[in-house]
């Protein structure tokens, strides 16, 4: 295998790996966000 | 003949060996497998959003005498939390030797079957399905997924044992700031002029949960054997207590270790849990005619917020701080602060009070997540999955033990004729005195004796 193509095989599994790791911290990130939104604005009524 | 062989020789799907990463797998895909559990079964802590229209399944708009009572309803609750510990407890040992896909994977069922079943039981309108759904299965389920995938972290990351516990265990108190308006939404959603929409709520939950946590149970991976994270070699001694030894689950029941971190667990519980379930209350009757019904429940909301954030900061800071230090500043400053509430309730100081509970509601937090990596500095990551679903009896102990003591303190002192705002001052040093058993608990932890450890050759073969 040519040197060219190792590296276009390494690049390719890098971009693979990042974007598992944003969509798997968006499944998790996502409802989380979420649920802290609305306990800030529960918490907020404390302040008024 | 090659192909049969192979397939005969590929390892099942729950298998250990067919969730082996390979060493360029990356370690951080773990942490949202294990958040995927824990953000789920975290819902049980916001189970009381279901408590009132439970009350009125029949009566639709108001409770009718064959509804039921809401001392029945919460029995719900308190079997779920049982079950949970005994869970832990018990499936502990069965996680180590099936590995953590398996164990999630049943406990997605037990989680998700358990609201099914408790929508069933919502339609026919028989409280023990809902004992039997909700209580029993769904406890058993958050049991077996609050232990799985925590010492499965632990093993992908030697080098920050507290960060990497802290993130799944966050997830579990950020579980209930996502189930409680998601149950709110849905109920509004399904809700009629003939239901209170509860049934449906709890059947589309089940489902949204068990579809989450089978996504955790396919995507969690075990390091291969002697994997370490790259440039990481682990220290001498990076602290005085992290061990280079391994104890069996068995065998950890007989090291004093286990019972001062069962009380130290326990104690910090007991204070944090009793008043959080106290806190709407505390804060009305202390500053009565200043802070109002909805700023008590934004009030609770806060601490919901400290307790999640205290999860992950106090863990990760225990990377630095090394486990015993971090515990010791639980119990010094949450005693002091303890001691200081009566005084600031007095003062008539809203905000240095709702500081204060903050910083004691981080430290309720902080001590859920640093246990496991304290167990796995003092007996080692090989079974500490196992000795972790152990120690947790010590959480469904305080569990009850926290709320009794609080709510019995303060009516005992009612009845006596101190008044309300006052009634909470024993309570308080009463906590504190608990934190400076625990603080006393948490000085008392050693290295385990070497009588304890288990051979190298013996390691494999050697599981429950």
């Amino acid at each position: 295998m040519s040197i060219q193509r190792q590296a276009a095989d390494k690049a390719q599994s890098s971009w693979a790996n990042a974007l598992k790791l944003i969509l798997f911290w968006s499944i998790v990130g996502a409802p989380l966000t979420w649920g802290v939104t609305s306990t800030l604005k529960k918490a907020a009524a404390l302040f008024q | 003949m090659t192909a049969a062989s192979d397939l005969i020789k590929r390892p099942g799907f729950f298998s250990i060996e067919a969730i082996t990463a390979s060493r360029a797998f990356n370690r951080w895909l773990i942490p949202p497998a294990a958040l995927c559990v824990h953000l789920c079964i975290g819902e049980v802590y916001s189970f009381s959003v279901f408590n009132e229209p439970l009350t009125r399944v029949i009566g639709v708009t108001a409770p009718m005498p064959e509804d039921w009572k809401l001392t029945t309803i919460g029995w719900i609750f308190s079997l779920a939390i049982l079950f949970l510990g005994l869970s832990a407890a018990f499936g502990g040992s069965w996680l180590e030797r099936v590995g953590p896909r398996k164990t999630m994977f049943v406990s997605a069922l037990c989680f998700g079957g358990g609201f099914l079943v408790s929508a069933l039981g919502v339609h026919y309108h028989r409280i023990t399905l809902l004992f039997l759904g909700y209580g029993v299965l769904g406890g058993i389920g958050l049991g077996l997924g609050y232990v799985s995938p925590v010492s499965t972290l632990l093993k992908w990351f030697p080098d920050k044992r507290g960060l990497a516990a802290g993130l799944a265990i966050m997830g579990f108190g950020g579980g209930a700031m996502i189930g409680a308006p998601l149950a709110v939404n849905l109920m509004g959603f399904f809700k009629t002029p003939d239901s209170v929409g509860v049934a449906e709520t709890f059947l589309a939950m089940g489902l949204i949960y068990l579809v989450y946590m089978m996504i955790g149970a396919l995507t969690i991976r075990v390091p291969p054997p002697g994997w370490r994270p790259s440039g990481w070699t682990p220290k001498p001694k990076q602290t005085s207590l992290e061990c280079k030894y391994h104890v069996h689950i068995n065998q950890s029941l007989k090291t004093p270790q286990f019972y001062c971190l069962w009380l130290v667990l326990c104690l910090n519980v007991t204070a944090g849990i009793g008043v959080l379930g106290q806190a709407s209350l505390m804060i009305q009757e202390m500053f009565r005619n200043r802070v109002s019904a909805a700023a008590a429940a934004g009030f609770v909301g806060l601490l919901s917020l400290f307790n999640m954030g205290g999860r992950f900061l106090w863990a990760s800071a225990s990377d630095y701080l090394g486990r015993k230090s971090t515990y010791t500043l639980f119990f010094l400053v949450g005693a002091l602060l303890y001691s200081a509430v009566p005084f600031i309730g007095q003062s008539g100081n809203v905000v240095l009070f709702v500081l204060c509970y903050a910083v004691i509601m981080s430290f309720y937090g902080g001590g859920f997540a640093t246990i496991p990596a304290y167990l796995a500095d003092i007996f080692g990551t090989r079974f500490v999955g196992g000795i972790h679903g152990r120690l947790l009896t010590a959480w469904s102990t305080a569990g009850i033990a926290g709320p009794v003591l609080v709510n019995y303190l303060r009516e005992w002192q009612v009845s006596r004729g101190v008044e309300k705002a006052d009634a909470y001052s024993m309570t308080m040093w009463i906590m504190a005195g608990l934190l400076v058993v625990g603080f006393i608990a948490n000085l008392l932890i050693r290295e385990v004796d070497e009588r304890h450890h288990i051979k190298h050759d013996r390691v494999e073969d050697d599981v429950v």
